[in-house]
């Protein structure tokens, strides 16, 4: 088993700097310094092309000459943010179910034939719900593309939805409930943003999932799954003319419900405060360390661009400072911004961690940000943006669509260059205060007194009064 | 791989390395030291860990957190991996970045800093990256998977190591094992991405070139032995029983080599192999945190350079790829058996493991999930395979190897994974050459044989009332 030690920051600052002049055998002489950094390279906007079918369908695609295969995504606006209240998980049942049967010419596809028709393209279907939006995705050779679209045309437009379906899928989803539960790194999401939006993010519970009925999904789908409200995306070496045809032969009969399109996601979201300074330990039974979570609000509206060089830059600097492996992300729930930053501890680092960490998150987050800073960060930014296009094309731009932030992907090297240093510094300097800074402690942190000593209003509290059951 | 075929090159100073082009914007560069948990010396586990992350921390010239500023500053990524066979860097950039990169990674291999302080940081991210997998409920199964699917193999030590058997290691025998496996002349480095072929040559012999090989053992200074680990290390010698504290090193020192050199006693690793399980075995586990009972089958598999193997990945395939494989169609989607279950082929330079593992969903307990999992596991030697099912079977295998040579990060950690586990960088073109030719009843035939008459090891983990006794 190869363990990936990756994290970015890893190593950053976890050494101690040496005088040490004791060098192995092996020491090159003469090459002291690195070579001259070469310019930087202007990177041009990507390029789509798009058009619309009749029945509204908004085709994508993300032109990718020599590509040997083509990925493709169909994507509908039933996210979990989409959930009911008092039937919350329903998004998710709703999206698994499109995979357990569905009519082809009038015969019916069992899960397993669907199963089958995936894999046999070479990359089993993946089901992907976000907050904002729920996902097909599939990939194919250029001559395999039309099984693909038309698989993913039965799963949407002919889905059986049927009880025993659901019964299955329920039954997974309380099985997967449980898990998350004993689990501080699945957990530590949910948890968290339960922390940030309170009772406006809906978290779902056993309760919920029981609750609900195939009407409800029947529902669901007919609201969420409609042609003018759906991506159909492609990234790969095919014409917008090509898609386009797909599009038409396997879609362009996808008609417009008559049922008015569903609500905006999460209205309570839309309107949630978030909540102010609290600082949380959840205890976990018998676990072998603790996750530790600060997050705290970021305005609404703040572009990504700045979002991205913001986290980008307070990474650096805590990595630096505290050096663990960090993970960090600003999430946007809806509009709804939270920043995160996240590391795993084992028990007796805790409490001397947390003390630093408080000292520390002001300190950091009023560092001046130099020119230096600046550039670092944009160079992160277009690193990574280049590095997830080299990866998954597709899935950069679905999760763009999914937060509302298409144009700004497209733009993210003129975008990213565009922030000035004051800017990032305002952003920074506006984050992280005391009385807007959240922590979160899941698993086992040891006994609460050292924990509470090093974060003064640390409370104890339990998987009802965060999750709601 | 359509490709031809892959041989590294050869420096004066004995470094291999290789280049691919694949197209885009970023280059990878790989550093593979064929050096993992299987040559830390017994009571020593995590040496090779260890000397990775003393590697990767600073150098001569790169004071600590340099090179991921460098990095950083160029818009990449680093990462360092550590695998029970080797240790191996890995930095993506932009493309232009290439030759700062290139010098960044000479220096680290050149000039590690192997001092008192910076062994303390290593050692402290070393137990950081042991403690973090524990978090999961299930990561006791994980390890006794590996701890008792292997008999005598250094394998169930696993590749991240014991802290507790390093924290009164001294810097002398670190500096010693660091000269012994991690020298250029022991390394592949991989290039893959956009570059120019011409000016690449000319930054590895600048660069690389000039390392100097490790020293003859009579020029260096002389430090503590460290052995290497012995093949019939028995289980009771495994961190389980060896945390409580930290274990002794025993000095036995070659015959060949001078008791005075820290090189040369830290003795080449010699062919380390595998006994075979002798008869099937159950052993349960108490997983205090789980939620939901689990149940882990575990066969014993060649060594990853056997011609068998490619036959192992299609059965492997058959049974587990995809959402249509055979172990998902029954246990999960058919009888609702299993929550989730993975079939998964271990392939390790001296010996492998077949490893199937599963949840069970609510009501079930582990032993009827492990009767039924055996059952389907055996079933692909008697039920018969289509030949669609093995074409699908060989899509799913032949899209997962040619997706390799998509990205220049996944291509030189194919690249490199290769050279260190199967010895051989173009391994994944004659596997695919194989998969053409096998047809289901070859495969059947191959399963009944391996498989279907050998002893298996199961592993239980019931969680409550049902829990048994813990292994």
């Amino acid at each position: 088993m190869t363990v990936d030690l990756h994290r970015r920051g890893l190593m950053l600052g976890a050494a101690i700097a040496s005088g040490s002049t004791a060098w192995p055998a092996l020491a090159q002489d003469g090459f002291d310094r690195p070579p001259e950094a070469p310019p930087a390279t202007a990177l041009p906007p990507l390029a789509i092309e798009q058009a619309r079918l009749p029945n509204g369908l908004r085709v994508i695609v993300l032109p990718m000459p020599g590509a040997p295969r083509t990925a493709i995504r169909l994507i509908g606006e039933g996210g979990w943010l989409r959930d009911p209240a008092g039937k919350e998980g329903l998004a998710e049942v709703a999206l698994s179910m499109l995979a357990q049967g569905a009519k082809r010419d009038g015969d019916e596809m069992e899960s397993a034939d669907i199963a089958y028709a995936g894999d046999l393209l070479g990359l089993p279907l993946r089901l992907t719900l976000t907050p904002s939006t729920c996902e097909l995705a599939l990939e194919a050779l250029p001559d395999q593309c039309d099984d693909a679209v038309n698989l993913m045309a039965d799963l949407t437009q002919r889905p059986l939805l049927a009880f025993e379906a659901l019964e299955h899928i329920r039954s997974r989803a309380l099985d997967a409930l449980v898990l998350r539960r004993a689990d501080a790194l699945l957990l530590a999401p949910w948890a968290a943003r339960r922390q940030c939006w309170g009772r406006a993010q809906p978290v779902q519970t056993t309760a919920s999932l029981k609750r609900l009925r195939r009407e409800d999904v029947l529902g669901f789908h007919r609201q969420y799954w409609r042609p003018e409200r759906a991506v159909l995306l492609f990234a790969g070496d095919l014409s917008l003319q090509a898609a386009r045809g797909l599009a038409e032969d396997f879609m362009g009969d996808w008609r417009v419900p008559k049922a008015p399109a569903g609500p905006a996601p999460a209205p309570a979201l839309a309107t949630a405060t978030p909540v102010a300074a609290v600082a949380q330990f959840l205890q976990l039974p018998q676990g072998q360390g603790c996750r530790l979570i600060v997050q705290t609000p970021v305005p609404r509206g703040t572009p990504p661009g700045l979002r991205e060089l913001a986290r980008t830059l307070m990474h650096q600097r805590i990595a630096a400072r505290l050096p663990w492996p960090w993970d960090s992300e600003i999430e946007s729930l809806g509009g709804a911004l939270c920043w995160r930053m996240g590391v795993t501890l084992p028990v007796a680092a805790v409490p001397e961690q947390l003390a630093r960490l408080r000292e520390q998150l002001p300190l950091l987050a009023d560092e001046p940000v130099t020119p230096e800073d600046l550039a670092l960060a944009q160079a992160l930014a277009l690193g990574d943006w280049q590095a997830q296009l080299a990866e998954a094309p597709d899935a950069l731009l679905a999760q763009a669509m999914a937060a509302g932030e298409l144009e700004a992907v497209l733009q993210w090297p003129q975008r990213v260059r565009a922030i000035s240093a004051p800017v990032l510094q305002l952003l920074l300097a506006a984050s992280w205060r005391d009385n807007r800074t959240q922590l979160l402690l899941l698993g086992d942190a040891g006994p609460p007194a050292p924990a509470q000593r090093a974060w003064p209003g640390l409370a104890l509290t339990t998987m009802r009064a965060v999750i709601g059951e | 791989m359509s490709a031809p075929p892959l041989e590294p090159q050869r420096l004066p100073n004995g470094l291999l390395w290789l280049a691919r082009p694949v197209p885009g914007t970023q280059v990878a560069v790989r550093v593979v030291y064929r050096c993992g948990g299987r040559d830390d010396p017994t009571g020593r586990s995590g040496l090779s860990h260890l000397v990775l992350r003393l590697i990767a921390g600073a150098s001569r010239y790169l004071e600590p957190g340099q090179f991921h500023r460098l990095i950083a500053s160029a818009g990449g990524r680093t990462r360092i991996e550590i695998d029970e066979d080797f240790a191996a860097l890995q930095t993506v950039v932009p493309a232009p970045q290439l030759e700062r990169v290139l010098w960044a990674e000479a220096e680290r291999m050149s000039n590690p800093r192997l001092d008192p302080e910076t062994l303390a940081s290593a050692r402290q991210q070393l137990r950081q990256a042991v403690q973090e997998p524990l978090l999961n409920p299930y990561a006791r199964l994980d390890l006794a998977v590996q701890r008792h699917g292997y008999l005598t193999h250094p394998y169930q030590r696993g590749a991240l190591g014991d802290p507790e058997q390093l924290k009164d290691l001294d810097i002398d025998a670190v500096r010693a094992f660091h000269a012994a496996r991690f020298g250029c002349d022991r390394a592949l480095l991989v290039v893959t991405g956009a570059f120019d072929e011409g000016a690449l040559a000319r930054w590895v012999m600048h660069y690389f070139g000039s390392i100097r090989p490790p020293m003859p053992p009579s020029a260096v200074t002389a430090a503590p032995a460290v052995s290497p680990t012995a093949s019939a290390t028995p289980a009771s010698g495994l961190p389980a029983s060896s945390s409580s504290g930290p274990a002794a090193v025993p000095v036995t020192p070659p015959a060949a080599a001078s008791p005075a050199s820290p090189v040369a006693s830290v003795a080449e690793p010699r062919e380390l192999r595998e006994s075979r399980r002798p008869q099937s075995q159950t052993l349960k586990l108490s997983l205090a945190q789980a939620p939901l009972p689990a149940a882990a089958l575990v066969w014993q598999v060649p060594r990853a350079d056997d011609p068998s193997l490619p036959t192992w990945q299609l059965a492997q395939a058959l049974l587990g790829l995809g959402r249509s494989g055979r172990l998902t169609d029954t246990l999960v989607d058919e009888k609702a058996l299993a929550h989730q279950l993975s079939l998964r082929l271990d392939s390790h330079r001296d010996a492998g493991l077949l490893v199937a593992q599963a949840l069970a969903a609510h009501g079930q307990t582990a032993a009827p999930l492990a009767q039924a999992l055996q059952q389907e596991v055996l079933r692909l030697a008697d039920e018969a395979i289509t030949d669609e099912e093995l074409g699908k079977a060989k899509a799913l295998l032949r899209r997962e190897t040619l997706s390799a040579e998509w990205t220049a990060d996944r291509l030189a950690r194919a690249l490199g994974t290769a050279w260190a586990v199967r010895g051989d960088a173009g391994a994944a073109a004659k596997d695919m050459a194989v998969w053409i030719k096998l047809g289901g009843a070859d495969v059947q035939q191959f399963w009944r044989r391996q498989v279907v008459q050998a002893p298996v090891l199961t592993l239980l983990a019931d969680v409550g009332a049902a829990a048994g006794v813990a292994a």
